[in-house]
């Protein structure tokens, strides 16, 4: 194992090393002097940050403060603050990341006075009243109850449930209450219930679906089909009483809509066909590459430099030129389409030792040190 | 008539230790507690570790609580300790865990000296205005993905910088 790799997913994936690569990245930093150096440079600056970070307590009194809620400190905080203020602003005002940390909790606590809002409807106290009033209560109460759950149900459809449209040709990218994208190639629509999100929605048209890992499982629905994962990424198309997906990583189970529902698994790179009233097709290998190109999405598996270049312009509709050099050298990396292009090309040319220079004609990728 | 669910009167008999008032106080935050942790975090498991750590939060901090009719912002500001101490927690760095290893080598040890804090400065001023936001908000212990969502750009992108970053670091801590 190359420690560098470790290294580079030590920084880049948020999942714990296995005990394998962090005994090989042990015995990288015992002997190579040079990864040693350059992890502790590295550890320096992350000290030098977690030094200058304030303190929770600090952080959240100072934002609250510095939005105009100094009332809601007590005078005890309101006091404290006040005379570590000079400091605490020191700080913040020379770290943008700090600074962006402050707007956050600003935000944070609008989001809790939000669900203070909606969850503290006022309550009715009891009073006694004369017998006979119960009954023309009840009348007025069963009518009242009955026009208000309608206009209640009806609103509360209309506030909870979230339609995203995309038109034919356009690209939206759909951040779900459980951190899940949707990214929709239309003509697509995704329905859900944002305020009892269940990890469970509808789609018609074209997504592609970025799902977070969670414990309870994630649901797309389609006239003809219904897709049921943990934590995955695939593509979803349904129209025409059919819904085909493709599973670009982690595990999926597609399920007809029929009584009883049949249904396969789809392993990474595998591709199913649900036609109405049918059950799955047997899964069959397919090129992701390819048949995911609708989605927008450029997807890079060991890829030749030569064919990437074209899979990105072709694309993003530019002119990528790559230098004979670098050719046959390949690279792995998936890219949604509201990824720059320049972002993408520094992205790869990171991989590749090169450089990306941009002229009148478009972009040319060529070896750092010719 | 109507009274509100907060009711001072309610935050008070709970604060003198009314043990029935504190209990309906308590289930009543609980269900606002609820609805902004899933919010925020989510997870159904870790909302209900961090509504009970607020709950017992808001709990012991009660009998200190000097004007009732402020429950709203004493109820805020302990669920905006527990969200960002969770925050906190739960992204000790990483690369952090191979520190005691690194140690015995005395020539590479972490200085602190302010001569080399100095240096580190400086070296972040190279650095992009937003990858160095990144950074800073990866020390607070948000995930990319939240990064990705406060910053208003792609995971992938965030990744891309905080790589970038590291690539610009070797590049300085080699002159």
């Amino acid at each position: 194992m190359n420690p560098y790799h470790i290294l580079n997913k030590l920084l880049c994936e948020e999942e714990e090393l296995t005990s394998e690569e962090r005994k090989a990245f042990v015995e990288g930093l015992k002997s190579d002097p040079e990864l040693v150096r350059v992890f502790t440079g590295w550890l320096q600056v992350h000290s030098h940050l977690m030094e200058r970070l304030p303190e929770t307590k600090d952080l959240i009194l100072y934002s609250l403060a510095a939005d105009g809620h100094a009332d809601d400190l007590t005078h005890q905080e309101a006091s404290y603050i006040s005379d570590h203020w000079k400091d605490i602003d020191s700080v913040v005002e020379s770290h943008p990341g700090f600074k962006d940390l402050t707007h956050q909790i600003a935000q944070d606590r609008q989001d809790f006075l939000d669900c203070w809002g909606s969850e503290t409807a006022s309550v009715p106290q009891v009073f006694r009243l004369p017998a006979w009033s119960y009954q023309i209560a009840a009348v007025i109460a069963v009518l009242a109850v009955a026009a208000f759950a309608t206009i209640f149900l009806v609103n509360y459809q209309d506030r909870s449930m979230q339609l995203a449209i995309a038109t034919p040709g356009e690209y939206q990218r759909i951040l779900l209450p459980d951190s899940s994208i949707a990214h929709l190639s239309g003509p697509a629509t995704l329905e859900y219930n944002s305020e009892r999100f269940g990890r469970s929605v509808q789609l018609t048209g074209q997504a592609f679906f970025e799902i977070s890992h969670r414990p309870k499982q994630f649901i797309v629905r389609t006239n003809e089909a219904m897709v049921q994962v943990l934590g995955t990424r695939f593509g979803m198309r349904s129209g025409n009483d059919m819904t085909q997906v493709i599973l670009e990583s982690g595990r999926v189970q597609v399920a007809s809509n029929e009584t009883p529902p049949r249904s396969i698994v789809l392993a990474p790179g595998q591709m199913t066909d649900v036609v109405k009233g049918e059950a799955p097709t047997p899964s069959i290998d397919v090129n992701i590459e390819d048949e995911l190109r609708w989605t927008g999405f450029v997807f890079l598996r060991n890829t030749p430099m030569r064919k990437a270049a074209v899979l990105l312009s072709s694309s993003r509709n530019v002119n990528i030129d790559v230098d004979p050099l670098l050719m046959r050298e390949s690279v792995t990396g998936t890219f949604s389409p509201d990824i720059p292009i320049q972002e993408v090309l520094d992205a790869l040319t990171l991989t590749l030792n090169a450089q990306v220079i941009e002229d009148e004609d478009g972009f040319r990728i060529v070896p750092l040190f010719p | 008539m109507a009274a509100s669910k907060f009711d001072p009167q309610l935050v008070l008999r709970a604060k003198k230790g009314d043990e029935r008032s504190r209990n309906v106080l308590l289930e009543r935050l609980s269900v606002v507690l609820e609805r902004f942790f899933k919010r925020k975090i989510g997870d159904q498991a870790l909302v209900d570790d961090l509504i009970q750590c607020t709950l017992l939060r808001v709990h012991s901090g009660l009998i200190a609580l000097k004007h009732p009719d402020k429950f709203k912002a004493f109820a805020m500001k302990a669920a905006l300790f527990e969200l960002h101490d969770y925050y906190r927690g739960r992204h000790s760095m990483k690369e952090r865990s191979f520190e005691p290893e690194l140690l015995p080598e005395k020539n590479y040890s972490i200085n602190q000296s302010s001569g080399d804090s100095m240096d580190v400065e400086k070296a972040l001023e190279l650095l992009k205005p937003r990858t160095r936001r990144i950074l800073e908000l990866r020390e607070h212990g948000y995930k990319y993905r939240e990064i990705a969502d406060i910053l208003n750009i792609s995971e992938t992108a965030v990744k891309m910088q905080v790589k970038r970053a590291f690539e610009k670091m070797k590049t300085i801590f080699a002159d």
